[in-house]
């Protein structure tokens, strides 16, 4: 190598050029000197070590721990964490309490306590205290419920956990529930249920209606936005005996992602344990626990409504909206990815989005339903999913006078599945699953939440990569067989709006077990 | 009480009226093995027979109802086992489409009594002879449906075929998909089952509640099937099985 530099050199030595160069840049006395006394920064080869500098110390390359790290207390409380870089960390708690518990209370009255976290507690005495006090933490706190997890969260600075801790364990374990405060989330209860139902959303209306539709009264069936009769029978002592039964360290998971495992333990053995042991609803009094299994009974379900079409300035179109669903599976099943799988695949979506052939909506509802049919407003695939049962809907929306067609098409859509996928629909679907699954789990917040989660489910966590190892397995037999498994079972159907078109549970069967997934012909004076 | 838990007086009963002790089930325990062996055998039919007959004298039938229904709850042995017959329905069915029940339907007009209703129906559906069940007891019927939506009154048969093989029955495989053989072992398992509580809408001023059992079985067995198949092994195997409560077990898998 240094053979090569010295003929460089040689090039240049007898040019003016060269003796220019030596003098402006070369000043060095040691560069006068012949070219084979070259100083060894310019003779070793970039590959070995410098004999005069210093020996370098390099950073040990540790194995990246992308490891979640779980533990059990004492009480039974599990204590799980997630390392992650930043300076901000996500840390909550996770109930295992929520609307589908309820079979004993009047409905709504996880929907309350959700309204009633985060507020007055032994420790703060108003809502706007704890407010205050978790921003002078550094973040941000929410409490929310949905048919089976209850989640108090903040988001605060990595170094003040220990007061954050603190403050879970009073608000969780020692909220005093005045006369005020309940009122108040009474009122806003109220509120939000006008608000659903002036709203021409059908989205959470349709949720509800399905769900009751496919799990008929029981668990997940169960109203998560409770009807305003039974609002009234919520008091003090109801919330207390839900608490009581349900609000238990074992059925309990705390999560903190960007902290440290140790910490955390220590810290909650410290405040949350001991505040567990002697909470503010008192451990003497009835304890009426459910621990029903889901059971999917499949049915039918129709609300008649006419929506307030007036809102909006442009006038909005009518529209009556219908879901047809059939039982899936729960989330620990071995088929759980491929009907994941499956739903990417179906996809969906309003007719807004659709925007034309063009615009690169592939997904099936997409591509067989809203770009041929210009009627359908909406045609969105969903997979309900909980630990013990779930279903698969596709929810459709067109005017009432096509409701018919809207659900023949809904029908002759799921009965196509049982042919299969070809490859490239098949990868595409597997491929925006797993991005969508990778980009998630980016944002602290929701890795929080898809950890604690799962802790608290199945007591273990899929990581990331191995979910997508699962999705990448997934085939076009799977899909098939998938999609016989959904088209042996009963139908459930859910309808809102204008009904007098929608077609029969009966005919809804017959249709999904007949091979081209056709309604039986009526006799109609009309057709449209 | 200012929660919504009204018992349903037909289930409730039928579980005090078997007022027998539940054991912690020992896997090796000889007692255990021998209760199952002897399931089918003539003594345990008498003690059976008995069992029913206690049991129907102590219930009421609160409503007359128009229809009358009858399924068999067929006993059998396979592959050496006592087992529990069971059909899966097709999913083409109108009603209870792809849903799980024992073999059975509604009283036609040539049949004599609700045990000719369980046979013929049998026969059509699995075709196993009508001469080659043992009739052992007919259970005092249940409605199909809670309070109003109730319709037909069935009566459970519980009934012994013998040894049979699956594979050799010529299913109506216009009533009947498959055919399931589920061991009475799996039954008492309580990691095989768990309970639901469902909560109906009904009149004011409180909604209606009741408990109903569910098997892990591949497509789970509940409903009315559930109840039946509580029922007779209760009166089968009584100090083995784990009576229903108010959902308070739970099946973590």
């Amino acid at each position: 190598m240094s053979k090569s530099i010295k003929t460089v050199f040689s090039h240049l030595k007898g040019n003016r050029f060269s003796q220019k160069v030596k003098r402006g840049i070369f000043t060095s006395s040691k560069l006068n000197q012949d070219s084979t006394d070259l100083p060894e920064e310019l003779t070793t080869p970039l590959s070995q070590a410098l004999k005069t500098a210093p020996a370098p110390i390099y950073a040990p390359t540790g194995s990246e721990t992308f490891q979640t790290i779980t533990t059990k207390l004492s009480d039974g409380l599990t204590v799980t964490s997630q390392p992650k870089f930043g300076t901000f960390c996500t840390v909550g708690i996770l109930v295992n309490a929520g609307s589908r518990h309820e079979v004993d209370y009047p409905s709504g009255t996880s929907h309350f306590l959700e309204r009633l976290g985060f507020s007055a507690s032994s420790l703060y005495k108003t809502r706007d205290d704890i407010m205050q006090a978790v921003e002078s933490l550094g973040g941000i706190c929410d409490c929310q419920s949905s048919r089976d997890t209850t989640i108090y969260a903040a988001s605060i600075d990595r170094n003040k956990l220990e007061k954050l801790i603190e403050l879970f364990a009073d608000v969780v374990f020692q909220p005093t529930l005045p006369d005020t405060e309940i009122q108040l989330a009474h009122n806003s209860i109220l509120y939000e249920l006008e608000m659903l139902n002036k709203k021409p959303d059908p989205d959470p209306m349709m949720t509800e209606l399905i769900h009751e539709a496919a799990f008929r009264g029981n668990t997940v069936g169960l109203p998560r936005f409770p009807p305003e009769e039974t609002l009234a029978d919520i008091n003090v002592d109801v919330l207390k005996t839900f608490l009581r039964s349900y609000y238990q360290p074992q059925r309990m998971v705390v999560a903190g992602v960007g902290v440290d495992h140790d910490e955390l333990s220590k810290m909650c053995e410290k405040y949350i344990s001991a505040s567990a042991k002697s909470p503010s609803w008192s451990l003497d009094g009835p304890v009426l626990q459910d621990n029903s299994v889901a059971q999917y009974t499949g049915g039918e379900v129709r609300v008649e409504k006419s929506f307030d079409l007036s809102l909006s300035v442009v006038p909005m179109p009518e529209l009556a909206h219908v879901s047809v669903g059939l039982e899936g599976v729960n989330f620990t099943h071995a088929d759980f990815v491929p009907y994941a799988v499956l739903n990417m695949l179906m996809g969906g979506g309003g007719s807004f989005s659709a925007g034309g052939p063009g615009k690169g909506m592939f997904s099936r509802l997409y591509l067989n339903v809203l770009n041929r049919h210009h009627w359908m407003y909406a045609a969105t695939a969903y997979h309900h999913s909980y630990e013990d049962g779930g279903f698969f809907c596709i929810q459709g929306s067109s005017h009432p006078s096509q409701l018919r067609d809207c659900v023949h098409v809904i029908t002759q859509e799921f009965v196509r599945l049982t042919q299969g996928t070809n490859e490239v629909e098949l990868k595409r679907a597997k491929k925006q699953l797993q991005s969508m699954l990778m980009m998630n789990l980016e944002a602290r917040p929701i890795i929080f939440e898809d950890v604690g989660r799962q802790i608290l489910a199945t007591g273990v966590r899929k990581s990331p990569l191995e979910l997508c190892d699962m999705i990448e397995r997934v085939s076009n037999e799977d899909i098939i067989r998938i999609a016989g498994n959904l088209l042996s079972g009963k139908a459930a159907l859910a309808g809102l709006g204008d009904l007098r078109n929608m077609p029969s549970l009966d005919d809804v069967q017959s249709a999904l077990a007949s091979t081209d997934g056709k309604l039986p012909r009526k006799f109609r004076l009309f057709r449209s | 009480m200012y929660f919504y838990v009204r018992q349903s007086c037909v289930w409730q009963l039928g579980n005090r009226c078997g007022q027998f002790f539940f054991q912690a089930r020992h896997i090796s325990s000889s007692s255990y093995n021998d209760a199952i062996r002897n399931v089918l055998s003539d003594e345990n039919k008498e003690r059976t027979i008995q069992n029913v007959t206690k049991y129907n004298e102590n219930i009421n039938v609160a409503k007359k109802l128009s229809q009358t229904a009858a399924v068999l709850v067929a006993l059998c042995y396979t592959n050496n086992v006592p087992c529990m017959l069971l059909t899966v329905r097709p999913s083409h069915m109108k009603k209870h489409a792809g849903e799980v029940s024992f073999p059975g339907g509604g009283m036609d007009y040539g049949d004599t009594s609700v045990i000719d209703t369980a046979l013929r129906e049998t026969e059509e559906e699995i075709g196993f002879p009508k001469s080659k069940v043992d009739v052992w007891a007919t259970i005092k019927p249940l409605p199909d449906r809670f309070l109003q939506k109730a319709t037909k009154a069935v009566y459970p048969v519980i009934g012994n075929l013998g040894h049979v093989d699956p594979s050799d029955l010529k299913v109506n495989p216009n009533e009947v998909e498959k055919v399931m053989c589920i061991p009475i072992e799996f039954l008492l398992d309580p990691y095989n089952f768990g309970t639901t509580r469902f909560r109906v809408k009904n009149n004011k001023p409180s909604p209606f509640s009741y408990t109903m059992p569910i098997y892990f079985t591949k497509p789970h067995i509940w409903g009315l099937t559930g109840t039946f198949v509580n029922l007779s092994l209760m009166f089968l195997i009584p100090e083995w099985h784990k009576p229903l409560t108010k959902g308070r077990f739970h099946v973590k898998k």
